[in-house]
């Protein structure tokens, strides 16, 4: 089994506070984990870390490693790394622009502006997404004319673009409806056979829908990682049991 | 209890009233005389011609330029200053955005908003007109109403790029962005309708200025357009001031400097009006 992300002692603090505890971890390649965990256990923060996405913050600092191709993502000029590493937020975020500008926005900042390329690229990735039969006619008017669960579709079609070997998803489908819901679930477990998908959610039954491993997060620490089934249905630990059957959450 | 309440009510409706009322009658009075007393003097030819005096100290002709001189300097003015000011405003949003050197910077800019005008004349005249040598000029004017403009952009333009939500610049870094990418290609443009609206605040401001002018290249009389920029120049604020501070006959001058008031008027209406039907066109577009 082929690893894509090894995660060694990870631990991350906002200023004092310590929100990731030593947490270690393997994510095998074209599979779906899911990080689940009650509010506040640290799993945003830890996808957020994968990509560097807190660098922005000045007080948020990290130690440990996490290794990706061979190389601690430290080590990646920031930009080549979320290249690779792509993400999706909790709230759908399209760019005010057209539709197809925003798919191939993570191409034209790569300097590729080859019409060719950009619409195939565009065409791949919106397919992909299962959005393309919806939007093929009207590529050009503004994204924000779409329903949250289009645009959420747009904003993992633009990621797709740029052809990122890990895909981050940030709780997704929180802000959208159970039809939209079941439509990005199947893209995600269309799109695994080419790409590693990491996905934060908080709804158990979607863990179990489309994940192969399920990671459980209490207070910054890693409590149980495994197969799915396993973790989902005879846990080891007795928090992740108490979690799951609705103790706490 | 209820009808304490509905009372009230009632009375903060009607003070609120009256406040509002009170307000639109003096903005509204202040157009109105400007437009009685200036209406008589108006024609082409006062927008076109030279100004002339007669012996009783008569103003005849136009204003055409003041208007041209106008226009100058609030172009040009315009043309160092906004180049510098969004460029200012887009680093203090998004690169120097917190930090020591922000605040003294923030501070910095938001004094320079503070100082009065006839220092920047001061000002101007010590180093665009003497030190730099460019002389009592329409170039030493502009760069002096630029830097009075300067603050304006730069304040608005950060706010209105601090206004874009953090969602669009992630969205951007996620994507491998550098930070001039994400600044230019995606919060510059939702941000642009908001800068165009201080841009645009800026020149009524600085076209409606005196004292920066006073010390640095205006002049009461022309008896000919500008041409060049290192000219003096007429502008319509010193105008009018010249028109009822110096003139030999006050009592004829006012009407004239009333017709000069109006076309000043009408001239930042009209920018402000061209900036609310660009910022409908592009909500229109964005929808």
């Amino acid at each position: 089994m082929d690893i894509d992300l090894k995660v060694k002692n990870l631990s991350a603090y906002f200023g004092q506070k310590k929100i990731l505890d030593s947490i270690s971890l393997e994510i095998p390649s074209r599979s779906i984990v899911a990080i689940i965990g009650p509010s506040g256990c640290g799993k945003s923060t830890f996808l957020r870390t994968i990509n560097r996405m807190n660098d922005r913050f000045d007080d948020f600092h990290s130690t440990g490693s996490i290794i990706f191709k061979g190389r601690d993502t430290m080590e990646y000029p920031v930009e080549e790394l979320r290249k690779e590493i792509g993400m999706v937020f909790q709230k759908p975020n399209p760019f005010p622009k057209s539709i197809y500008e925003n798919v191939v926005f993570g191409l034209k900042i790569q300097g590729i502006r080859d019409k060719k390329i950009l619409d195939e690229k565009a065409n791949q990735s919106l397919m992909a997404a299962s959005l393309y039969e919806e939007v093929k006619d009207r590529l050009s008017t503004n994204a924000y004319k779409l329903s949250g669960g289009q645009q959420q579709r747009l904003c993992i079609a633009r990621a797709l673009a740029v052809s990122p070997k890990i895909l981050l998803l940030d709780e997704p489908t929180s802000a959208i409806d159970p039809i939209a819901t079941k439509q990005i679930e199947n893209v995600l477990k269309n799109i695994k056979k080419d790409i590693t998908i990491v996905i934060v959610t908080h709804n158990i039954n979607q863990a179990a829908r489309i994940a192969d491993y399920v990671a459980f997060f209490y207070m910054g620490r890693l409590i149980e990682f495994g197969k799915s089934e396993k973790v989902l249905n005879s846990p080891a630990e007795k928090l992740t049991e108490e979690y799951l059957t609705g103790t706490y959450g | 209890m209820l009808k304490q309440r509905m009372l009230k009510q009632r009375i903060a409706f009607l003070i609120l009233s009256i406040i509002s009322i009170g307000i639109l009658i003096s903005m509204g009075s202040i157009f109105a005389i400007i437009f009685v007393n200036g209406f008589s003097v108006l024609n082409w030819n006062f927008l076109t011609s030279i100004t002339s005096f007669d012996f009783k100290g008569m103003p005849h002709g136009g204003i055409g330029p003041a208007i041209v001189g106008t226009f100058m300097v609030t172009g040009l003015g315009l043309a160092f200053a906004v180049p510098v000011g969004v460029i200012s405003g887009i680093f203090l949003s998004e690169y120097k955005n917190r930090g020591k050197l922000f605040n003294f910077l923030r501070m910095m800019v938001a004094n320079l908003a503070g100082v009065p005008s006839v220092v920047h004349g001061l000002f101007g005249l010590a180093v665009f007109v003497v030190l730099f040598r460019f002389g009592f000029s329409i170039l030493s004017s502009a760069l002096t109403l630029s830097i009075l403009a300067l603050p304006i952009i730069i304040m608005t333009t950060e706010n209105a790029m601090r206004d874009v939500p953090n969602e669009l610049r992630e969205g951007a870094f996620a994507l491998g962005s550098k930070r001039w990418q994400s600044a230019l290609m995606v919060v510059f443009p939702v941000s642009l309708p908001k800068v165009l609206t201080g841009i645009i605040l800026a020149s009524a401001r600085i076209a409606g200025e005196t004292a920066p002018i006073l010390f640095t290249g205006a002049t009461l009389y022309l008896a000919h357009f500008p041409t060049a920029l290192n000219q003096q120049f007429m502008a319509l604020p010193y105008t009018i001031y010249g028109l009822m501070t110096t003139s030999i006959n006050i009592e004829a001058s006012t009407n004239f400097a009333y017709g000069i008031a109006f076309v000043l008027i009408a001239l930042i209406t009209l920018m402000n009006i061209t900036v609310m039907i660009f910022r409908s066109i592009k909500r229109k577009m964005e929808v």
